[in-house]
Formats: C-alpha cells, structure tokens, sequence
C-alpha cells in the first residue's frame, strides 16, 4: 500500500509518504507558508504544496497512491473516529468552524485541494480530539453555566489523542492488561498528559483550546483568568494580541528568554534553562498527581511524541518524586512512533476496512 | 499582652480581643451591614463568654464608624483594652511580604496595591488609618493571608508567561487563605505530636465562598491552589476556578472586550451558582444530588466541585511527598462529611484511608476521621482566623 500522510499546521505542512510495510517514510517533506499569508490564502498554499508533493512522489515512483491521511487538530464533538471524508463529512467539518476559526477552514481546504491533486484517493482524516469527545462529564465541564459553554462547545477536549492512543494500546499490550491505569505522557511542542483507563480518558491537562495545561514551548498553559483579563486590558495588546502573547510568546520561550525545545529544557544543563525546567517539571508532577487521583491507582506511566527521546532523564526525576507519595517504584514504557506512522497506521486501518465493506456489498 | 484583632469584610468588621500569650478571648463582635442603609438595619453583634450574643441597631456608614462603635463597646469593660492592635489584609502585595509593623511606608506600600483585593483591602486599610488616628500610641501590626505564601518556591508561584511582562506587571502566584492554612496546619502538627518544622500535609480550607488548597512540606506553604488572584483553582461557590485562557478571552470578546463584565461573570455567577443555575452553597447540590429527586444540574454541580477537588488533592500530595496529614477546615470542610468522603475515597495508593464512621459523625472538632492503619492521618479541624492573627501579632511583638 502506498500512503501519504499529511499534518497540517499554522505556517506549514509537513508530509510523509510510506510504502507497504516499511516504518520508514519513502519520503519527507515540510513546505513552510510565506510569512505574510493570511488564512484565506491557504487554499493556494494547499494546492501548491500539494502539487509539489505529488511530483515528487511520481519520480519516486509512489503513485498512484492508495490513501491519503490527514491529521485534524479539532473535530468537535461530531467526530469519534478517523473518516473518510466525503462531500457530507466535509459539510459537517466545515459547520465547526466557529468552534476552531484557525484550523477547521485550514483543514478543510486542504483535504478539498487533496481531493482536486490526487482525484482517485480516499482521504483519511484522524482528530486529535476524538479520543476526548466521550470524557466523563465531570471532567469535560468548566465551573461556569453549563449552557454557556454548551452553546459554544466551551468544552475540555485534549488535543494529542492520535499519540495517547496509540501509547496506551501499546501499555495495555506490553502490561497484558486492556484496562490498565496509565499516565500517557505526549512529550510534543504543546506537552499534554492524559490519565487514561486502558484507553479511556478519565482527565487531561488539555482544555478548551490547547493554551491550558502544561506550558508548552510557547504556550503558557494553566494561568489564573484574572491574570488573562489583567494582560488584555491593562497591557498593551488587547484581547488578539493577548492571545498570540499566551500561545506563541510565552511557555518555556517566554520563560527562558529565547526559544528552546521541550527536549533541551529537560536534558541542557544550561543555568538559563532551570526556571523553564523547574516550572515545567513542577506542573507535570502536579498533573501526575491529579491523574493518579483520577484514577485510583497507577500501573504505568507512558511517553510518546516527537521527544520521547527525554522519557528517560524525564522518568527518572518523575519516579524519584512520585515515589515518595505512592511509595513504590512506577514502570517505565517509551513510545516511540512518530505522528506520520500513527497516521499511515490508521489510513492503512481505514482503507482496509473500506475495501471489506465494498468487497461485501 | 492584650490583643485586638480586626477581620475586615466587603461590609463587616470583625473583631477580638485576645489575651496572648494565653489565647484567652476577652472580648469579641462583629459589625454587620456597614455602608449606606439597607432594608435591615446595620448592627454590632456582640459575643461574650457563654453568654447569647447581643445585638445592638447602631447606624454606621463606614468601617471608621464601625470600628467607633466597637471601642465604645470595649471601653464598657474594664481592663478590656488593647495593648496591641493587628489586622487582617487578604493581599499584603508585592514587598509587604510577612507581617509587620505598621508605620507611613509600609501603609503607604499597602495603599499602593490595595487593587489586589479589591473588594477586602480597601475597607481593612480604612480601618487600619481610622485606628491611627483613634489610638495614636498604639502599635499595629498588618498581618496578611498571602505572608504564609512566601515561601512557595519561584518555580511554583511563576506563570509561564514572558518574564519581562510579569515583571512590568507584577503577575506572580500570591495564594490565599494563609492566615486559615497556618492555623490548621500548626494545630494538626500539635494535634499528632510532631514538630511543625517536619509536618507535611495537605490543607484543605474549603468555605462556603471561597476555598483553596495548600501544599505544605516542613510546616510551610509549597503551592496553593488560588493564584494571582482568588479566583484561581477549585470550583467555589461563585468563582469559577480553572478556566482555559482560551475561554477567558473568548469571553472578553463576547463582551466586546468589557473587563469588568467578564469579571463579574467569572467571580459572582459562575462557579457551584453557576453550574446549578439555582444556588451557591454546594450544602444543597450535593443534599438534592444524593436524594431520590435527582436534578440533573445539581447532580453535575456536586460532580464538577468534588472531582476538580480530588484532582488537587492528588496534585498535591504529589507535591509534599509522603504527607502526615490532609487537613479539612472551615464552613464546608468541617461540617459536610460527604465532601470529605467522596474526596478521600480510591486515594489508596496515597496510603489514605477513610473511616466511614468516624468521618460521619466527626464531632466535636477536631477529629481524625481515617481508619487506624492508613498511614495519611485525615483531620476534620476547626478554624481560627482570629487566633491566627493574634498569634502572627504576638510573634512579631516578642521578635522586636
């Protein structure tokens, strides 16, 4: 089977193609956004990229291709589980946009420019968020008049369900237990724990949008709503431009002064790097503890995303600390998979079953 | 030594005369309903020994009146006046950071931050100036709820937010309810025999407005759950709590960007009131979600306000390593023992263990409410703000 996957963000693409069974991708490409390219622009951009992609897949001799995947970073409540998508799944992504204005209409211009460069392929579309649609309802709300936030889908959702799954599958397999506690830890530029029940979510630092929660490498994570409101009335930059200070300006970047990786805060032993470390560290500890608490109990932590290489130093300081409240030693499991073989994975899984059905009727 | 204790509210002004190093109350009231007159009369509540609590209709405008009222009333009993006078501040800001003599700087240092509580500093800094001028050969002392914070560690109390913002606009973790917290905590240490300056726990104050947690390791704060402000962590009776900033600035451009509405939305509709659409006292949600006429909004209520208090409480037992004690204190965590219950339970690999029993009739306070061999001790204890403050007072007395 021949697979692109695709992974759509702000200012870029990044894509990947995969042939038969072979983990390592034929193929690897990021195609940046000009600087000054505004949203509706992106039609374009998709296309163009597209386009580009698809030369460079016939010289290396991977077309036709027999399915495209394309990661959603938000699919609402109405999407589950990877689809097909379909001019109706396409209505029904699009009707989302309000709900997610950056991505949503991102999204399904892309998978439309998908479906004009490469006619005959089905496209997958896999939501970060379907995983955390079915949170338990004292988990999802806010503290505030439900029917605000219902009317506005003001929800808690998570947003790395792809690596959470896939690394709780792999926990309940190698612990022999489908029901499994585990702290699925996703070591991404936007780090997210969830406390999963095989691979249930029962609570999650992800919130709403994906600003709450652990501080990322920009982002700011938990942060008092007073101090929100202080920052866009009193500073200098309005609500907009609060917002881009909190999701782009701040996290370990704002903390350390200069940009820096997750996987260089845990692993430098640089000075400059101790207050983003120490602030880091010291939220995840807290999310390990409420998600213990969520779950009654613990049989493994898991790490996965782009800096799974950290699970080592990172579980180290994380058991020695936990250790002294649970008093025993916690098991270790590294995930390493990328996010393009999760998302080859599951075209490789949707396809399959698209071919059985047709095959039946 | 003879202390007075003043405890300001938004329209009260609490107050105690204490002898210390004793304890012994000598005297005590409050002035309820102070400002412009309203339906009820404002009044002056006074509590002697054993005695039924008196009620005087006595007009006051302002905290200066009220706390002429209260002199007035101490003067009726000899031998019943202060030698030293301490108050109460919810926020002492950014450089009054433990409590202290009150002199023109350090007022000045409070009058200058007194937006950080907006609704609690400004009246307990009117009666801080009243009682300047009533007793000018007084000493006082300002003893505030966030000078227990001070040693929560930088990481803990910093935002991951650019650094050179928070510096220009004073945004830090402060943390709250530390006069509560230290009394707790000092009691409980007692209470099991061991020395504060090795006693870790987890204090819960959880009022019938507001509530908070504290993470406590060698007798001193490490985190709590409020942050710059009070509206930070648990879900209260009216605050909200948690809240994505993404919300929070959604919220604002709702309002077209109407601070003060948000505000407003965010502290006095949203939390337990919120949620339930019908009541801020979480007594009732969870009373009408246990009972056979389930509603649907009270049965979520009582759910969201006891997970996102489990969560904490795991949060921080993370954070204290192995605790001696969880400490249950004021209006709801001294008298509500489902809260307790239903905080407490599946929290085995914490080594706590609840008995049901004892938590059902934990009466009179204090109480260890955990089985014999759960290695973390839960104490139902009550508070005391006003023994508290004294104590701060009476320390800062004896240091100089």
């Amino acid at each position: 089977m021949r697979i692109l996957t695709i992974n759509p963000t702000l200012r870029s693409l990044t894509a990947s193609a995969f042939r038969d069974g072979n983990d390592q991708p034929i193929l690897r490409r990021q195609v940046k956004e000009s600087r000054d390219a505004s949203v509706s622009d992106f039609d374009g951009f998709g296309a163009e990229a597209l386009s580009s992609i698809s030369s460079s897949l016939e010289s290396a001799g991977m077309l036709p291709l027999d399915a495209i995947a394309v990661r959603g970073l938000y699919g609402g409540e109405r999407f589950v589980r990877p689809v097909l998508a379909s001019e109706s799944v396409l209505e029904d992504l699009a009707a989302l946009a309000p709900q997610a204005p950056l991505h949503v209409p991102r999204l399904v211009q892309l998978v439309k420019a998908a479906r004009r460069v490469f006619p005959q392929t089905p496209v997958a579309l896999a939501f970060e968020t379907a995983l955390f649609v079915a949170l338990p309802e004292r988990e999802r709300c806010y503290g505030v008049d439900p029917q605000l936030i219902a009317s506005r889908s003001l929800r808690r959702f998570g947003f790395h369900g792809i690596f959470h799954e896939a690394a709780c599958l792999d926990a309940g397999r190698k612990l022999g237990s489908p029901e499994a506690r585990i702290l699925s830890v996703c070591l991404e530029p936007r780090p997210e724990l969830a406390a999963c029940r095989g691979c249930r979510p029962v609570m999650v630092t992800g919130g709403s949008t994906p600003a709450e929660g652990l501080p990322g490498e920009r982002s700011c994570g938990d942060l008092d709503p007073s101090v929100v409101l202080k920052l866009a009335d009193d500073g200098d930059w309005g609500p907009e431009g609060t917002s881009h200070l909190l999701t782009c300006e701040s996290g370990l970047r704002g903390l350390a002064g200069r940009d820096v990786s997750l996987a260089e805060a845990l692993e430098s032993p640089d000075g400059e790097l101790q207050l983003a470390r120490d602030v880091f560290l010291h939220c995840l500890l807290r999310a390990c503890g409420a998600g213990i608490a969520a779950l009654g109990g613990l049989d493994a932590l898991v790490y996965s995303g782009r800096y799974a290489g950290s699970a080592a130093v990172l579980h180290d300081w994380l058991n020695q600390r936990l250790k002294q409240t649970i008093q025993r030693d916690t098991a270790c499991l590294v995930h390493s998979r990328t996010l393009h073989q999760h998302l080859r994975d599951i075209a490789y899984v949707i396809v399959r079953e698209n071919r059985a059905r047709a095959a039946a009727t | 030594m003879n202390i007075l204790v003043f405890n300001c509210g938004s329209s009260s002004l609490k107050y105690r005369l204490i002898a210390m190093p004793g304890e012994k109350q000598l005297s005590g009231g409050e002035a309820q309903r102070i400002g412009p007159p309203t339906a009820k009369p404002s009044c002056l509540v006074l509590q002697r020994d054993h005695q039924q609590p008196e009620t005087r209709n006595i007009p006051m405008r302002d905290h200066a009146e009220a706390l002429e009222q209260v002199v007035r009333v101490l003067r009726e009993t000899p031998g019943a006046m202060p030698e030293v006078i301490g108050h109460r501040l919810v926020n002492g800001g950014p450089t009054v950071t433990d409590h202290s003599w009150i002199n023109d700087s350090v007022l000045a240092e409070l009058i200058a931050c007194q937006d950080l509580a907006p609704i609690h500093n400004p009246p307990a800094i009117a009666t801080i100036q009243a009682c300047r001028e009533m007793f000018p050969g007084l000493r006082q002392v300002v003893v505030s709820d966030t000078a227990y914070h001070r040693t929560i560690p930088l990481y803990a109390r910093t935002y991951a937010l650019p650094q050179a913002v928070s510096r220009k606009m004073g945004i830090r973790k402060y943390g709250y309810h530390g006069i509560s917290h230290q009394y707790v905590v000092t009691e409980t240490a007692r209470l099991m025999d061991i020395p504060l300056d090795r006693f870790h726990a987890v204090s819960c104050h959880l009022g019938s407005g507001g509530a908070s947690l504290c993470a406590v390791v060698n007798g001193r704060s490490v985190d709590n759950t409020m942050g710059y402000s009070p509206l930070q962590g648990l879900v209260m009776s009216t605050r909200c709590g948690d809240l994505d900033p993404g919300i929070t600035l959604r919220l604002l451009a709702d309002t077209l960007g109407d601070r003060g509405a948000v505000e407003s939305r965010l502290n006095n509709k949203s939390g337990v009131l919120g949620l339930s659409g019908r009541s801020a006292d979480i007594r009732d949600a969870i009373e009408s979600a246990s009972g056979d006429s389930q509603s649907g909004r009270d049965h979520l209520t009582a759910q969201v306000y006891l997970w996102r208090l489990k969560k904490y409480l795991g949060a921080y037992l993370a954070l204290v390593g192995r605790a001696h004690a969880v400490i249950f204190t004021d209006t709801i965590g001294e008298t509500v023992p489902q809260v307790r219950e239903a905080v407490c339970s599946g929290m085995d690999l914490f080594g706590i263990a609840l008995d049901p029993q004892r938590n059902a009739s934990a009466h009179p306070l204090p109480v260890d409410v955990a089985t014999p061999r759960s290695p973390v001790r839960v104490w139902a204890v009550r508070t005391n703000e006003e023994i508290s403050i004294a104590r701060s007072v009476y320390q800062v007395s004896c240091e100089s």
